[in-house]
């Protein structure tokens, strides 16, 4: 018996357990870091041989289950700031929108792929050195300079997030901010995340703690309650106009996940809030890094079909 | 007697019969949830002492591809679009001895076989591949297992002592292969000059909840995309509930 299942919307074969598998992954690293998981997911799913297309949107859904698991698990903990996530929700959708044109009029230029592979180098290099070192500075004691800076002098950041007017106070996070900072951060997140054809969980995370100054355990949980939302949303437009939404292929990665979500988000209250942002700045840094040696090396094929990120 | 001698003479006379001594095993692939790719078993009853190519063609397609190179001289990704035009989607070839063996490029190509033809038939903004380019396409091609190219497997029945042989050449077929109506065709080559002899259509199809899926997909997107959300949400929530009821009075 091969435990091969036939995945009819992507037209090839392949076995249970890898799938479940990879689900419970990429789940687990939900539930731990507050990520979608699609920058991940999606090209393993490419490299298996599932079409890009395909990958890219089954993968949407999986994730609506795992951020699904993963928001009922923080909210039970009470790690979900919903005010925080609706306004970086509601800028996400009009960055996203904005990001659409924008990659739109990249691609009339056939600088597309080039804008989207640079744009990925750079923010997974950046967002992962930043918070590896960052974090690392704290677990050794030796304390970086702060990004908020000297305390006596306010960084140019600081006075311009306090000169922000209609300050509100998020409870759950703990921080009386502008409601204009995580709109304008959201739209900046959904920009991004369209350029790059991802949910954008792995860029809004270092956001919401470095520039939202949220305790680490509410970023998480809100995270996952703003891709939620972003992934039903990619789902359903995906599967209405694309046609690309494999329902086995997605039960099965959704079954592991599901699952990978709840360890994850249980592992994520015993560890230590520096001890997360290492792990996460490490995975994205593998990504970065495998990406890059991507680009680097010549392709034995040098034709690909067209479609996905 | 004479009813071997008619049989030869038949054999000799282009055009190809449709489907006459040639049977396929199965003649209908059917795809379920559990089709992890089929094998294919053509017989074909052939004059002695000639050379045969069996092949299995898909319907032509246009291809939409992204085409790699080096930007700034440095970093490989993609640096182009491009369309290639009548590519079968489907190319499987077996032989008995290598093509090149059986008659000129000229006549493989005016019989529509093997590479020569298929060099001919595909085309990219109206003009003929380059040889770079169609080593590149076959390459992607061979890589999922749609293009195959064998020679020296055309097995023949030990049994048959006449002028007429039973042969044989076992396809695989993998789970990617596309869906619909394949063509199936048996030709002899005999001092470099070829004819069709059999022809037959192999059809591969969806069936079971297989094909249930891909018909609401295609036909009813936005609600198959409802649907799929509402089963990823309720499998979400019911998880994350059942787990939290394992884990209560832990925090």
């Amino acid at each position: 018996m091969s435990f091969s299942v036939y995945l009819p919307v992507a037209g090839c074969a392949l076995n249970i357990f890898l799938l479940l598998g990879l689900g419970g992954l990429v789940g687990f690293l939900s539930g731990l870091f507050g990520v979608g998981g699609g920058f991940l997911l999606t090209p393993l799913l490419i490299m298996i041989g599932v079409p890009p297309t395909v990958a890219a949107a089954s993968d949407s859904n999986q994730i609506v289950a795992a951020s699904a698991s993963g928001t009922y698990a923080h909210a039970r903990a009470g790690s979900v700031d919903f005010k925080m996530g609706l306004l970086l929700l509601l800028g996400g959708i009009a960055g996203g929108s904005v990001g659409v044109v924008f990659i739109k009029m990249l691609r009339a230029l056939g600088a597309a792929d080039f804008a989207i592979k640079i744009t990925y180098i750079i923010m997974l290099g950046g967002v992962g050195s930043y918070m590896f070192f960052e974090s690392l500075g704290n677990l050794r004691g030796t304390r970086a300079v702060a990004a908020g800076g000297d305390k006596s002098r306010p960084s140019v950041y600081a006075r311009l997030v306090e000169a922000l007017p209609w300050k509100i106070h998020f409870q759950r996070s703990r921080v009386t901010l502008s409601v204009l900072m995580p709109l304008l951060l959201g739209v900046l997140v959904g920009i991004l995340a369209a350029i790059m054809g991802v949910g954008g969980g792995f860029i809004m995370v270092p956001v919401m703690v470095y520039l939202l100054r949220m305790p680490m355990h509410v970023v998480v949980g809100t995270s996952l309650f703003q891709i939620l939302f972003t992934c039903i949303n990619v789902t359903v437009l995906q599967a209405a106009v694309n046609h690309t939404v494999d329902l086995v292929l997605a039960l099965l990665l959704l079954a592991g996940s599901v699952i990978g979500a709840q360890l994850g988000a249980k592992v994520s209250r015993r560890l230590k809030a520096d001890q997360l942002k290492i792990l996460m700045a490490i995975i994205v840094l593998v990504v970065m890094v495998k990406m890059l040696v991507g680009l680097l090396l010549a392709p034995d094929i040098m034709l690909a079909y067209k479609g996905g990120h | 007697m004479v009813a071997r001698f008619v049989t030869v003479l038949l054999l000799l006379a282009a055009p190809a019969l449709a489907g006459t001594g040639l049977t396929l095993q199965p003649e209908r692939v059917s795809a379920g949830m559990f089709f992890a790719g089929a094998d294919v078993v053509v017989q074909a009853r052939v004059p002695r002492a000639e050379q045969l190519v069996f092949e299995i063609r898909g319907q032509q397609k246009t291809y939409q591809l992204k085409r790699k190179g080096k930007a700034l001289g440095l970093l490989w990704m993609n640096v182009g679009d491009l369309e290639i035009k009548h590519a079968p989607e489907l190319y499987l070839l077996a032989s008995s001895v290598d093509c090149q063996q059986l008659a000129s490029r000229e006549e493989l190509a005016g019989q529509g076989v093997g590479l020569p033809a298929l060099r001919r038939q595909l085309s990219s903004d109206g003009r003929p591949l380059t040889a770079e380019l169609f080593e590149d396409f076959l390459k992607l091609k061979q890589s999922e297992g749609l293009y195959e190219f064998r020679s020296g497997v055309v097995e023949v029945d030990g049994d048959d002592a006449g002028d007429v042989v039973t042969t044989r050449v076992v396809f695989h077929l993998p789970a990617k292969v596309p869906l619909g109506n394949h063509r199936v065709r048996v030709l002899a080559f005999n001092q470099g000059r070829g004819r069709v002899l059999y022809e037959k259509p192999l059809t591969i199809e969806q069936v079971g909840a297989a094909r249930w899926i891909t018909v609401v997909a295609h036909n009813h997107g936005l609600l198959y995309g409802i649907g799929a959300v509402i089963i990823a949400l309720v499998v979400g929530l019911l998880t994350g509930f059942l787990f939290g009821l394992g884990s209560k009075g832990a925090h």
